[in-house]
């Protein structure tokens, strides 16, 4: 499969390149999963954060609906009060007064005509003006239920409030209206009495959309009402949703609705702060996946440079044994290289080897072609001699040359070492076709190649003559060649005897081909040779030193 | 000394071969020394016999005298000794543990006998130390009348 990509044009690449690669092949995934873990992460943040802005507005409302319980619980017990029944308004105003204590607040009473009968703000007696929000108190009145106003500004305190008002019923009249004005700084005090961090802000806003109380900068906002937008988000929400806040913030906004007032409770958080947060978070992951990705990288550099250079250097071998040149192992930190490069070591070594033995053949055959051509130059000359006619020469030659040929081929085969003296005997009487009428018999001798270049001249001129005047020429000759030896004397003994041959008559003329049966080869092996020209067939024998025999079967 | 003495009357051996042909063998012009040079007495050193015998009849054609023919290293030393040439013709190649630069050496070393290297393709290690053995010269085979002519004045 690789190989197919890379058969289709493109380029192959080098090792450090697949390392890359490699390394990226497992470290991308793994980013790719730290980075979708984190946003996980982010996300559920997120929730978290939304969960807490509901939880957060959810507890104010309880604080303030528990607050103007409080004030209710105060002004019906206040309601039970005798000498409120029996109109005796200085002891009520005494008695109203001692019930509000501390409380940043203040008790009223108003008749039907909405005119204020006393004020704890003010000494009793002081003249009073009629109430600044005639209409809760009105539909107190109408109603005869408790109600909570919105925000109103106090005639007598001159400060922002709001006042939860009950009804004083005689009989089934509502006579009078209990009214306790609390300051509008309560309910900043119950907002910041939530302890929560500064990026937090919460804020009560009433039935028209005025702010009563906001956690941060209270004196700037009361009093001011809600962006319209943002009012009509608040009113319409269910939950959290983003916004942008009176300041101009962009916040992430929670509102609850009073159950008692009917005001929109809200907590808000600053989304700049959550992304401030969630911008760290980032920042920490970045910095975190940035450091191992570093130091990933430089571990994975230093085990790919134990890699890669080792390969390098394997390649660097690879092309230097190209050019012959010889290579030293080495080692490496990396085991294939090694053997690649003791490998390559090897190959060099070899080829060098080789390469020697190339040249050295090449002489020793160069020399060896050269010597034949002057043997055959030679014995032209010598059968050119001895040749009557020049048919006479031609086949002579030519049947010579051929038994040189006979022997070459034996010493080829064996590297030119030499060859088996029971090979060289069956290849010249194979040149006659009479190997089969021949008996050779010896122990297995490998002679070198001077005897076997002399003793196959010997052979060649016997077997010639055989053929012509001997044992060959007649179909029931037979020719026995057999040797023995290394004996005591350190020689070799071989003979070449025929039988069963025409009449043998011994030769008047003695030609080159006896000179060379008997002296010439004899002296050449420094040995000696006899002819014998008997009646029954010729014996010739020829002994020569054991040092021609390279390899010699042991003789008892 | 049966061989050497075979040998010093070849041209009978020839003449036995093919009469008409060996009228005028080669041989017989070797007991009139050449006009140009004096005859030299040789010692031929050649495992080939088909080379040393075309040698040995250059050589008697050119008037001068085959003293015998080795074969090896130690018998070139031999019939040194007992001949007592003036140069000797030799083959660097030889059969045996000893090679003709060995022969060659000993033979002027012990008998102040030159010797002229008669070879086929030297490598350069081998004619290098053939060289370091002070040949009086290097003959290139197959051997020619002219080049033995040539190869031999500077023996004179």
């Amino acid at each position: 499969m690789p190989e197919r990509v890379f058969n289709r044009g493109l380029p192959p690449q080098r090792i450090r390149t697949f390392l890359v690669l490699f390394a990226l092949a497992l470290t991308l995934p793994l980013i790719g999963l730290a980075v979708l873990a984190f946003n996980q992460l982010a996300g559920l943040d997120e929730e978290e954060t939304e969960r807490r802005v509901v939880q957060v507005a959810q507890s104010l409302v309880d604080d303030i609906d528990r607050e103007l319980d409080r004030a209710t619980i105060t002004l019906e017990t206040l309601a039970t009060s005798t000498a409120l029944a029996k109109d005796d308004f200085a002891a009520f105003h005494e008695q109203a007064s001692r019930a509000l204590r501390r409380d940043k607040a203040g008790i009223l009473l108003i008749d039907r005509s909405l005119q204020q009968l006393l004020n704890t703000r003010a000494a009793y007696g002081t003249p009073l003006p009629r109430t600044v929000d005639p209409e809760t108190a009105q539909r107190v009145f109408d109603t005869k239920q408790r109600h909570v106003s919105d925000l109103v500004i106090g005639v007598v305190s001159g400060q922002p409030l709001i006042n939860v008002e009950v009804p004083i019923l005689v009989g089934k009249e509502v006579r009078y209206v209990l009214i306790m004005a609390l300051d509008a700084t309560r309910f900043e005090q119950l907002l910041q009495s939530q302890r929560l961090d500064p990026q937090w802000i919460t804020g009560i806003t009433d039935n028209k959309g005025i702010i009563v109380a906001r956690s941060e900068r209270h004196a700037d906002f009361v009093g001011k009402p809600l962006p319209p937008e943002l009012l009509e988000q608040s009113r319409a929400a269910k939950g959290v949703f983003r916004a942008t806040n009176v300041a101009g913030q962009g916040i992430l906004r929670a509102t609850v609705r009073s159950q008692i007032a009917g005001w929109l409770v809200s907590a808000t958080v600053q989304v700049a702060h959550l992304e401030a947060s969630r911008r760290r978070g980032h920042l920490f992951a970045g910095a975190m996946i940035g450091t191992s990705l570093v130091l990933g990288a430089a571990l994975a550099y230093i085990f790919a440079t134990f890699m890669a250079r080792p390969l390098e250097r394997a390649t660097t071998s690879a092309i230097a044994i190209g050019l012959g040149k010889h290579i030293e192992p080495i080692k490496s930190p990396l085991a294939e290289a090694n053997t690649v490069i003791e490998a390559l070591s090897a190959a060099s070594l070899e080829l060098k080897r080789r390469q020697e033995h190339a040249a050295f053949l090449m002489g020793e055959l160069a020399h060896r072609a050269k010597n034949q051509l002057a043997v055959v130059k030679g014995m032209a000359l010598q059968t050119a001699r001895q040749s009557a006619t020049v048919d006479e020469l031609v086949e002579q030659l030519s049947q010579r040359i051929q038994g040189l040929a006979e022997s070459q081929d034996l010493m080829v085969r064996q590297n030119w070492q030499g060859a088996w003296l029971s090979d060289l005997v069956k290849a010249h009487l194979d040149l006659f076709g009479a190997s089969s009428r021949a008996q050779i018999e010896g122990p297995p001798l490998f002679l070198n190649a001077n005897a076997v270049q002399n003793i196959g001249f010997a052979l060649h001129e016997l077997a010639t003559n055989a053929s012509k005047y001997g044992a060959i020429k007649s179909p029931q000759g037979r020719v026995l060649v057999t040797w023995r030896g290394p004996g005591d004397d350190g020689r070799i003994h071989m003979d070449w005897v025929e039988r069963d041959g025409p009449l043998v008559q011994t030769p008047t003329r003695r030609g080159f081909g006896f000179l060379v049966m008997t002296d010439l080869v004899a002296q050449a092996v420094r040995g000696t040779a006899t002819l014998d020209f008997s009646p029954d067939g010729i014996h010739w024998h020829l002994e020569f030193p054991a040092s021609h025999a390279l390899v010699a079967a042991h003789n008892d | 000394m049966d061989l050497l003495t075979a040998y010093s009357q070849p041209a009978k051996l020839w003449l036995a071969a093919s009469a008409e042909r060996d009228s005028k063998p080669p041989g017989e012009q070797g007991d009139q020394p050449d006009l140009e040079a004096r005859s030299l007495r040789v010692l031929i050193v050649e495992d080939e016999f088909f080379i040393s015998l075309h040698t040995k009849q250059l050589l008697q054609v050119l008037g001068h005298v085959v003293v015998g023919i080795a074969v090896s290293a130690d018998q070139a030393i031999l019939f040194a000794e007992r001949e007592r040439p003036d140069v000797v013709l030799m083959d660097i190649r030889l059969n045996g543990s000893r090679d003709g630069i060995d022969a060659a050496d000993e033979i002027r070393q012990r008998l102040g006998i030159g010797s002229i290297f008669v070879t086929a393709n030297t490598d350069p290690q081998t004619r290098q130390r053939a060289l370091a053995s002070q040949p009086l010269g290097f003959l290139e085979k197959p051997l020619t009348e002219r080049r033995l002519k040539f190869g031999l004045s500077k023996a004179v």
